[in-house]
């Protein structure tokens, strides 16, 4: 398929009738999509940086991968928010620590979908970075959101941390509380 | 439901989750017309406030003081809003909840955090009038 053609798609994952298939085409088409996806999550408008960045996160190819890795840098913030979000789905051992390098840069709104990634990656490395994060934040989002975390892979080392929050203002987060401590409970009945 | 531009409203007592529905309702997909509550007091007096019956109602199910099916059930007992589409938000991820959801009367349930790489796609069978189950 030509560059041509290949824009036109990009083209299309703005339009309600056609965004699935197009979606769809250039996903199969691969590495000769990733250039001009990569260009229009570069320079293309809110939607449509959005809608490439998406779908090269499910082309998932190394060269792919380098550029959401540099998207994260991106002054588009809904490509940023994509990017953080969406990485966590890729098995290349680059992105884990592109994520933690990034968890106190980026906006708080896209700190929000690199923990939710480092969460799908299980990273052992990534538990310290994210205890830290958790008694540093002013967010309750974010502090629920990372308790949720840590009690899927944090195991017993985290609990006394999370146990800190057990009070907190936030229903939400006491919420989150009980869940992770319960979860660390029961991966160490089954161990 | 093929308007060109739809009217929402969110429901959303957490900041955050609030902001990043914001950045791609009207960033990313360029609907303007997204109106949120920050909790559900008052909310069908701040309901009734509104100048458009709207297309879309988001309720995030653990907000307070009224839970996402306590509004759900308000809602579908008031004659002008029996009949919008109302989707739940919720971060539970139990089988069962997607059960109690449908039961309830919901039109179908968004995980959270939300997926942005195929939130266009969810929201597109919304609008369609389809029921989306993205739960699990």
């Amino acid at each position: 398929m030509d560059q041509a053609m290949l824009r036109a798609l990009v083209n299309d994952l703005t339009d309600s009738s056609k965004m699935v298939s197009a979606k769809q085409q250039l996903i199969a088409s691969g590495s000769d999509a990733i250039p001009v996806l990569i260009d229009v999550m570069n320079h293309g408008a809110d939607k449509l940086a959005w809608r490439a960045a998406s779908v090269l996160l499910q082309i998932n190819e190394a060269c792919a991968i380098s550029a959401l890795i540099e998207g994260l840098n991106s002054p588009n913030i809904v490509v940023q928010q994509v990017i953080a979000q969406g990485l966590g789905k890729s098995d290349d051992e680059r992105v884990a620590s592109a994520l933690l390098a990034h968890l106190d840069t980026c906006p708080i709104t896209a700190q929000l979908g690199i923990v939710e990634s480092l969460g799908r990656l299980a990273d052992p490395r990534t538990i310290q970075p994210l205890v830290e994060k958790l008694t540093g934040t002013d967010s309750p989002t974010l502090r629920q959101l990372i308790i949720k975390v840590l009690g899927k892979i944090g195991g017993e080392s985290v609990v006394e941390v999370i146990r800190q929050f057990e009070d907190d203002e936030n229903h939400h987060v006491r919420s989150r509380v009980h869940d992770a401590l319960e979860a660390i409970r029961n991966q160490s009945t089954i161990s | 439901m093929s308007k060109t531009d739809p009217v929402f409203v969110y429901v959303e007592d957490e900041a955050l989750s609030r902001a990043v529905m914001e950045i791609l309702m009207v960033r990313g997909l360029g609907y303007n017309n997204l109106t949120i509550f920050e909790d559900s007091t008052d909310f069908m007096a701040k309901m009734e406030n509104l100048p458009e019956v709207p297309d879309v109602i988001f309720l995030d199910i653990h907000v307070q003081p009224y839970s996402g099916f306590e509004m759900l059930k308000m809602l579908r007992a008031h004659d002008r809003f029996k009949d919008v589409t109302v989707i739940a938000l919720t971060a539970s991820v139990m089988n069962e909840e997607v059960d109690y959801l449908r039961d309830a009367g919901f039109n179908g349930g968004i995980a959270k955090p939300i997926d942005q790489a195929t939130f266009p796609e969810t929201l597109q069978c919304i609008l369609a009038g389809e029921e989306v189950w993205s739960i699990l």
